[in-house]
């Protein structure tokens, strides 16, 4: 089954390279497979390793080894190329590493999403489960009704509906902001606002059932299994995407049941949209068994935060969106059932949330009038700035960390606060007492919410068939005073500023047919999750840094005779040391 | 079907099964019973005769249950289907006898029972109870009227064993009461990096693994000078000459440690999907929910047979009518109405089973993780129960609940003649040097003794066919048709379920759980359904109006166990148009009826 082919053909877009780079990338990389998806398509795992034995005689499959998985959700194009790159760019520029360490990547653990969304005519939209009929809305019809490219621009963006007539069942709940008509966000009655849209998936109600696009692919609340909802820990039973037993998809059974046959692999990374690494998992709690962990281990959280901060290093990500709940993922898995750490990471997040490079940053660069802490060091990101300052004042992490979180990153914390032992949250606050006035009083401003800076956006848009499949519209905002401050917001400038405009369809009339007069907008479906052209070799290159960084801490042990001592005719005392010589722990 | 010998001839059968339908009294189908069938069924004796004899006063091994499958289901052809469902890990045949009447609709149109044992390969009686419950029905079949109308609205399947692997190694191989519980999958349970390779050792070879004494200055034992099967601790102060070293065996490794790997370890009652957790917070759990082949299979078929209603898992022992939930914190999964419909099944099962108590697993028992009857009633809302067959209070069925030994050796003794016990013996162990073997034999506790595994038996499966009589019937109880206006009628059905379950359980309509019942009114002449909406009573002058498909009406909550639904279709149609009514759910036999809109 395994088979050596020239990495030239395994990897169609490997970077032109010397006839002896060629020869050797071609002896350290080989291609197999752990399975196959629903519709048959080979599930590729590419191994790179020395193929002859290391100083310890260990075959690549027998050497401690990091496996690396993308394309659990199809949405994540950046993750499968990525991960391909990455092939070529370690083999080349670490192939010492690959002398005593193993690389294992499987770079479209969802092939079937990808060849869905690449047949003719197929509109692009937000929707990265596995393809399989499912009847999602229990009506004994399956599929029955997708969502609709209506105004044919090859995209499943948006609907907006204003003062909805109540024969369509809809109920009006969102304003367009007034400072950005383009986003739509919950009215806040006691401001005199009154909610006058309703928002759907673009299409139709098929099936005349008064909902929309609430049964088939597509970026609608049903149809499909998300894979990363659908692994054994902590699997969120009858939620939507979860599937009907954990392990129901033959893309994810394949996976595990070649992991267990694999004792090597002490490290797992992720390219998805969970992130773990600028969001350190929660410590120390359990599920409701009282022996499953919720995130991770107490003893292992020095070492996420370490990790972390390499990754920092090495993407000067300062941010990243935590993505979906962990229940059920992959990494999850990983981590509480097959016992390694387990690193999962976006890849690509938006730029702001990116520390500028020197050399890549405008001369004319100014700093967002927005941003708290502008100082007088250009190079100097706002982010660093805080850190510097409140590490000056001997701040504690989590003061740190709150305030250069993104805007929901920190609604998460304040939300999760709540739930640590009281013990801790008293001390948390009595740490935040003890700062100088001035860095307390701006902590205080921003847990309040009354600085200038981000606020939450609502984890789900304001969608009547809301479901979490669907990203393509700017969501329903918490509060209306600090729309602007929305992370829609923040992808808007984006978009309008370093994009010209491409991540946004503006709302267009349209005459629904069931409907009548709508409007049709939104994000263009991938645009927040997948980086332009021009990103892509910067993204391989950092996430080639990390995973040789990775590689080069994964436990490994040597074992040498300590003593041999006489202890009396023929007995004899030999002590053996074995050392773990890498960074993680045996 | 005819067969010399066999009494109760078909035409006889019809004939009591019309007048039994027919608007004649009872009474008057009694008296033509016995006028018509003088020798058969109603003469003298409620025994009936099958044309497959099965003794249920002994135990069988699988290959023994698989002859008896295969001869069931030849003799019924019409009745039972033998199904292949998929093999063991060591390529045993996985069987499911489905059980039907054909006449009355394919298997799969009607609400069926799941009939399980033996998932525990050491908790044999199990299979025996559901080799009877098939053995009993496909006899009583056209013979015993209740059971008759039963099989002709409901299907079953069931499944002997589970866990054939488990049933063979404990049959064949030396155990004890308590062993071979898991699957053959070889797991390495004291982590050496060698799988299964310190089992226990039948030493003294008397096919059941026993318990080793060594004489010790220092014991805490004695034995008994009057009866030497018997060991007694001593006193604080005084000294003892015996000390237990556990089960028969050999330090087969050489660790250091005796018996501490031995075959299996997965307990595939762990093994399923809803609230399943890992090895480290369950034991037994396996690699992943359906990661044996058993539980993949059993898995796979009950998933592709949505009509699946109510569920029986049996076990050994301890005279319980389990339900879940397996733990405290999911007792979310069964809500109130529910929780009812359990109660007074389980409160009727106590009636008709002596000494078994209703139970709720995590509370009364002990906490599981990914149990089958979790999956069935959490996972896929299917009211479930596992039966925990034989107790120790049926020894002597006057008594408490736990004879004590003295009792229990009159037990063995004087009804078992001795059959349970091995004398000790000498013995000259490797590594402890001589030592005495002996004691209670794998036949000892836990499984029925043969003499009363037939009632045991037939009170189960009598237990599980009210049960089964629980599921979902419906039938339209009234149907009125009336004008409402110029070409405009109300068409009113009433749905009525006769019987105790929902035709979709309170946690189906919570959690979601496979396509909602359909009651759809469809007029054949061109008509159209304006608008409908469902009614609380008859009397009432509103209506709860369904906004869309005003035709084709979802109930997220079916019809409730022993009540009804009311739902008024506007029509717009012709005079003497015809007007089709259909009721249709996973778990109900579908209902059709049609009324002609009047003049």
């Amino acid at each position: 089954m395994r088979t050596s082919v020239l990495v030239a053909s395994v990897v169609a877009f490997s970077l032109a390279a010397g006839a002896s780079a060629q020869d050797s990338t071609e002896r350290l990389v080989e291609v197999s497979s752990i399975g196959k998806s629903r519709s048959g398509r080979t599930l590729q795992l590419l191994r790179l390793g020395h193929p002859e034995p290391d100083s310890l005689g260990r075959t690549p499959d027998q050497r401690p080894a990091l496996l690396i998985v993308a394309g659990l959700d199809g949405r994540h194009e950046v993750g499968p190329r990525v991960a391909r790159s990455l092939v070529d760019r370690l083999v080349t520029k670490h192939a010492d590493l690959l002398r005593e360490r193993t690389v294992y990547i499987i770079p479209d653990l969802n092939p079937d999403n990808a060849a869905f969304f690449a047949r003719a005519g197929t509109p692009k939209s937000d929707f990265g489960r596995t393809i399989v009929e499912y009847d999602a809305d229990r009506d004994g019809r399956v599929n029955e009704d997708p969502a609709n490219d209506l105004n044919g621009d090859g995209l499943i963006t948006m609907m907006r509906i204003k003062h909805p007539s109540p024969a369509t069942g809809l109920t009006a709940d969102l304003i367009p902001d007034p400072d950005d008509p383009r986003i739509m966000r919950k009215p806040e009655a006691a401001k005199g606002e009154a909610p006058t849209h309703a928002v759907l998936i673009e299409g139709l109600d098929a099936d005349g059932d008064g909902r929309f696009n609430e049964d088939g692919p597509h970026g609608s609340a049903g149809g499909g299994v998300d894979l990363n909802m659908n692994f054994p820990a902590l699997w969120p039973e009858h939620t939507d995407g979860a599937g009907p037993y954990s392990l129901s998809e033959p893309e994810g059974l394949a996976l595990v049941r070649w992991m267990l046959t694999r004792d090597n692999i002490v490290c797992v990374l992720v390219f998805g949209p969970h992130d773990n690494l600028l969001n350190i998992p929660e410590a120390g709690r359990n599920a409701p068994d009282g022996r499953e962990p919720l995130g991770i281990e107490s003893d292992d959280k020095a070492y996420y935060e370490e990790i972390a901060r390499v990754f920092k290093d090495a993407t000067g990500m300062t941010g990243a969106p935590k993505g979906p709940d962990s229940a059920g993922s992959f990494h999850q898995w990983a981590y509480a059932h097959f016992g390694v750490y387990a690193f999962t990471t976006p890849v690509w997040v938006r730029p702001d949330l990116v520390k500028p490079k020197e050399a890549d940053k405008p001369a004319d660069a100014k700093d967002d009038a927005e941003q708290p802490a502008a100082d007088d060091a250009p190079a100097e990101s706002p982010a660093d700035a805080i850190r510097r300052e409140f590490q000056a004042a001997g701040a504690p992490q989590f003061v740190i960390d709150f305030m250069v979180a993104t805007p929901a990153e920190r609604a998460e914390m304040m939300a999760s606060a709540q739930d640590r032992p009281p013990e801790e949250q008293r001390e948390r606050m009595m740490a935040i007492m003890a700062l100088p006035e001035e860095l307390r009083a701006r902590v205080m401003a921003v847990a309040q919410g009354q600085e200038a800076q981000p606020s939450a956006p609502a984890r789900t848009g304001g969608r009547p068939q809301g479901g979490r499949a669907a990203q393509g519209a700017p969501g329903a905002q918490a509060a209306a005073s600090r729309a602007r401050d929305s992370d829609d917001a923040k992808w808007l400038k984006y978009s309008d500023e370093q994009r010209n405009r491409e991540g946004f369809i503006d709302w267009q009339p349209f005459d629904h047919p069931q409907l009548g007069p709508v409007e049709i907008g939104g994000f263009v479906p991938g645009f927040r999750t997948n980086p332009p052209e021009s990103e892509w070799t910067r993204l391989a290159d950092e996430q080639t840094a990390f995973a040789a960084t990775l590689l080069g801490k994964l436990p490994d042990l040597t074992i040498d005779i300590h003593a041999v001592e006489r202890l009396s005719t023929g007995l004899w005392r030999i002590t053996v040391r074995g050392t773990n010589t890498g960074y993680f722990p045996r | 079907m005819t067969r010399a010998g066999y009494p109760a001839t078909p035409w006889r059968l019809r004939l009591l099964r019309s007048l039994l339908r027919s608007n004649a009294s009872r009474a008057i189908a009694a008296v033509a019973a016995a006028l018509s069938i003088g020798e058969g069924v109603a003469a003298a004796q409620p025994h009936i005769d099958g044309r497959v004899e099965i003794a249920f006063n002994r135990y069988y091994t699988y290959p023994e249950l698989e002859a008896h499958l295969k001869s069931i289901a030849a003799a019924y052809p019409d009745l039972v289907e033998l199904r292949e469902i998929g093999r063991s890990l060591q390529g045993r045949a996985l069987w499911v006898a489905i059980v039907n009447s054909p006449k009355t609709g394919p298997h799969t149109s009607k609400p069926a029972m799941w009939i399980d044992g033996n998932v525990h390969g050491n908790e044999v009686q199990s299979a025996e109870a559901v080799l009877y419950s098939l053995w009993y029905l496909t006899k009583a079949y056209g013979q015993v009227p209740s059971l008759t109308d039963l099989l002709d609205r409901c299907s079953f399947y069931f499944m002997v064993s589970v866990n054939p692997d488990g049933r063979e190694y404990w049959f064949e191989e030396a155990n004890t009461p308590h062993s071979s519980r898991s699957n053959q999958r070889p797991v390495d349970d004291d982590r050496d990096g060698l799988f299964d390779e310190d089992p226990p050792d039948d030493l003294d070879g008397d096919g059941s693994i026993t318990q080793m004494w060594i004489r010790d200055p220092d014991g805490r034992w004695e034995r008994d000078r009057h009866d030497p099967r018997v060991f007694r601790r001593v006193r604080d102060d005084q000294r003892g000459e015996w000390t237990l070293l556990g089960s028969e065996g050999i330090d087969n490794d050489g660790d250091g440690r005796i018996n501490e790997d031995g075959p299996g370890g997965d307990d595939m009652n762990r093994n399923w999907p809803s609230g399943w957790k890992p090895n480290y917070a369950q034991g037994g759990a396996g690699e992943f929910p359906f990661s044996n082949p058993e539980t993949r299979a059993v898995g796979d078929f009950i998933m592709a047979h949505p009509n699946i209603a109510a569920g029986q898992s049996y076990h050994n022992a301890g005279g319980m009518i389990l339900r879940g939930p397996g733990a405290q914190f999911r007792d979310n999964f069964y809500p109130r109405s529910d929780a009812r419909v359990y109660d007074e099944i389980a409160r009727i099962g106590e009636d008709m089973l002596p000494y078994y108590r209703s139970m709720i697993i995590w509370r009364d028992l002990y906490t599981v993780h990914g149990g089958f009857v979790n999956w069935l009633a959490e996972g896929l809302g299917i009211i479930s129960f596992t039966n925990e067959l034989w107790t120790n209070a049926r020894y002597f069925q006057r008594d408490v609940s736990e004879p004590d030994d003295q009792r229990m050796w009159l037990f063995r003794d004087r009804l078992q003649f001795g059959l349970t016990f091995k004398d000790y013996t000498e013995f000259d162990h490797p590594q402890h040097g001589p030592v005495l073997i002996g004691g209670l034999n794998k036949w000892s506790s836990r499984s029925t003794p043969t003499f009363m595994l037939e009632e045991e038996c037939h009170r189960n499966f009598a237990f599980t066919m009210f049960h089964a009589d629980q599921m979902p019937l419906l039938s339209f109880q009234r149907v009125e048709t009336a004008r409402a206006g110029d070409g405009l009628w109300t068409v009113t059905v009433q749905v009525r379920n006769d019987r105790l379950i929902p035709s979709r359980t309170a946690v189906q309509a919570q959690r979601r759980i496979g396509a909602n019942d359909l009651l759809t009114c469809e007029p054949l002449g061109g008509g159209r359904v304006a608008a409908s909406g469902s009614m609380n009573t008859w009397r009432d002058t509103r209506i709860d109006p369904v906004p869309f498909e005003p035709g084709r009406v979802q109930l997220a909550s079916g019809v409730p166990g022993r009540g009804s639904v009311i739902h008024r279709f506007y029509v717009e149609g012709k005079p003497g148009e015809t007007v089709r009514i259909r009721y249709t759910g996973e778990r109900t036999k579908d209902i059709e009826t049609a009324v002609t809109l009047p003049e």
